[in-house]
C-alpha cells in the first residue's frame, strides 16, 4: 500500500482514535500529523508489516503518552472545558455524555489510554499491555481505577461490553 | 453511577468532533441537518472555544531547513557596531512571528554568542480552531488541509550552548489579549507564574523526565496577546523523547526568561 493510499483511507480513523484518546480535536490533529510525518519517513518498513494500521495506531498512543513531556507548545485550552450551555440544553443524556467526556479528559493519560484501548479499540488486556509497555495486571488496575473515576458501574450493563479475548 | 453506554456515547461524540475536524465542516452547516445545525449554532455561539496549537509537520512531509540555508544567511541585528543608514523610505522589520525564517533569524540575533542552533522542522506557530457546532452526518468529504487559521511561526531543532546540546522548540504567534501564561504541568513544583512590570504574563518550569531527562520551559504572553513559548531539553526532542544528548538542557530557565524578554525580538 502506498503511503498516500493509507493516509486517504485511514486518516479519518486515526483522527477518531486520537480524538477519543485526547478528548481534543486540535491535539488529535497535531498528534496524527506528527505520527503520519514520521510514518512517511519509514513507510517502506511499515507498509510491509502484517498490520500497518495497528503499528501506526500504536505510534499515536506513544505520541500521546509522551506528549506531556513536550510541555505544551500549546495553549492549555481544551475542547472539553466545562460548558454550562451544553449541559443546560435540557437533554439529560447529552449532559451525561458531556460530563463523561470531561471526566474522561481528566483521567491520567495512561488510565485514559487503557480505557480507550479496551472499550473503544476493543483490544484484549494482553495487547493493551504490549501497547502501553506494562503488565496485564497493571492494565487491569489502571482500568479499574479509571472506571471508578468515570463513575462507570460495570454491573449496570453486564452483557454489552465483555472483553473480547 | 452510569453504565458503559454513557462511555460509548462519549466516544461517539468525540468521533463526531473528529469527523468534523477532519472534514473541515464550518460550524452549523452539517449536511442534512440544517434545522439542527441552526439550533446548534445558536446554542454554541456563546461557548465556542478557540484553541491554539503549534502545527506539526504536514501530513506525509517533513520540512527540513538546513543550517546553512536562508536562516544562516541573515544578518544579526545588534551585532554590528556600525549604525545602519536611515532613510525615510525604509520599512519596519517584519515581526518575528511572520514566518519561521524570520523567527529563526531573530532568534539567532537574540542568542548572539550564547548558543547556536539547527532547525529541523518549522511551520506556523498556531492554528486557531473553533469547536464544530454540531455533529456532522455522513462520511468526511474533505481529507485535504486541516481547518483553522494558521498564525505565527514555530521552529524545532537542536541547540548548543557551552558545549551542551539538546532539543529545542520555539514559537511565537499573536494570541488573545488578556490571556495569562501557564505552565503545561502547573502541578510541577518547578512551575512559577508571575506578571512582569510591563504587564506581560510569564510562566516558567523545569520538569524532570523519565530516564534523566530534563526540560526547561518558558511561556510569555505580552500585553498585546503575543505568545512566546520555548522549551529546551537534554533529549533529542523538545517533547522530551529521543536520545539523551547531555546531562542537562543547554539553557537554564533563567536564560530562557532572558531570551523571552529580550528587546531584540
Amino acid at each position: 500500500m502506498e503511503f498516500g493510499e493509507y493516509v486517504v483511507g485511514q486518516r479519518p480513523a486515526l483522527m477518531r482514535f486520537a480524538t477519543v484518546l485526547t478528548c481534543r480535536t486540535w491535539l488529535a490533529e497535531d498528534i496524527v500529523s506528527d505520527v503520519l510525518g514520521r510514518a512517511f519517513e519509514r513507510w517502506d518498513r511499515i507498509s510491509v508489516m502484517a498490520e500497518p494500521h495497528a503499528y501506526v495506531r500504536r505510534m499515536v498512543v506513544n505520541e500521546y503518552l509522551s506528549w506531556r513531556r513536550r510541555l505544551a507548545r500549546t495553549s492549555p485550552r481544551a475542547d472539553v472545558e466545562p460548558d454550562v450551555a451544553r449541559i443546560g440544553d435540557g437533554a439529560d443524556e447529552r449532559a451525561s455524555r458531556d460530563a463523561m467526556i470531561r471526566r474522561l479528559a481528566r483521567l491520567p493519560r495512561r488510565q485514559r489510554a487503557a480505557v480507550v484501548l479496551r472499550y473503544y479499540a476493543g483490544l484484549p488486556d494482553a495487547e493493551i499491555a504490549v501497547e502501553l509497555g506494562c503488565r496485564v495486571t497493571t492494565v487491569r488496575s489502571q482500568i479499574s481505577r479509571a472506571l471508578a473515576t468515570l463513575r462507570v458501574d460495570l454491573t449496570a450493563n453486564p452483557h454489552s461490553y465483555q472483553e473480547t479475548r | 453511577m452510569t453504565d458503559l453506554r454513557t462511555l460509548h456515547d462519549a466516544f461517539d461524540e468525540l468521533e463526531r468532533r473528529a469527523d468534523a475536524a477532519t472534514a473541515g465542516l464550518p460550524p452549523g452547516i452539517a449536511p442534512g441537518t440544517r434545522a439542527d445545525a441552526s439550533r446548534s449554532r445558536t446554542r454554541l455561539v456563546p461557548i465556542a472555544l478557540a484553541a491554539a496549537v503549534v502545527a506539526g509537520v504536514a501530513t506525509g512531509a517533513v520540512l527540513l531547513v538546513p543550517d546553512d540555508g536562508p536562516v544562516t544567511r541573515t544578518a544579526q541585528p545588534g551585532a554590528s557596531s556600525t549604525a545602519p543608514p536611515v532613510t525615510t523610505t525604509s520599512t519596519p522589520p517584519p515581526p518575528a512571528h511572520e514566518s519561521p525564517e524570520v523567527l529563526a533569524e531573530r532568534f539567532r540575533a537574540v542568542l548572539g554568542d550564547l548558543a547556536t542552533f539547527v532547525v529541523t522542522e518549522s511551520g506556523p506557530g498556531a492554528s486557531v480552531m473553533t469547536l464544530p457546532a454540531g455533529p456532522p452526518t455522513g462520511a468526511p468529504t474533505d481529507l485535504g488541509p486541516k481547518p483553522g487559521k494558521r498564525v505565527g511561526a514555530a521552529i524545532v531543532g537542536t541547540l548548543t550552548a557551552t558545549g551542551v546540546t539538546g532539543g529545542f522548540d520555539l514559537l511565537m504567534y499573536p494570541g488573545r489579549v488578556g490571556d495569562k501564561a501557564q505552565c503545561n504541568l502547573p502541578e510541577e513544583p518547578g512551575c512559577t507564574v508571575r506578571d512582569l512590570p510591563d504587564g506581560s504574563s510569564l510562566a516558567t518550569s523545569q520538569v524532570a523526565l523519565e530516564g534523566s531527562g530534563v526540560t526547561n520551559e518558558v511561556k510569555l504572553i505580552r500585553p498585546d496577546g503575543l505568545v512566546f513559548g520555548m522549551h529546551v531539553s537534554n533529549r533529542q526532542s523538545p517533547k522530551g523523547s529521543g536520545a539523551l544528548l547531555a546531562d542537562r538542557p543547554p539553557l537554564t530557565v533563567e536564560q530562557l526568561v532572558q531570551i523571552a524578554t529580550s528587546d531584540r525580538w
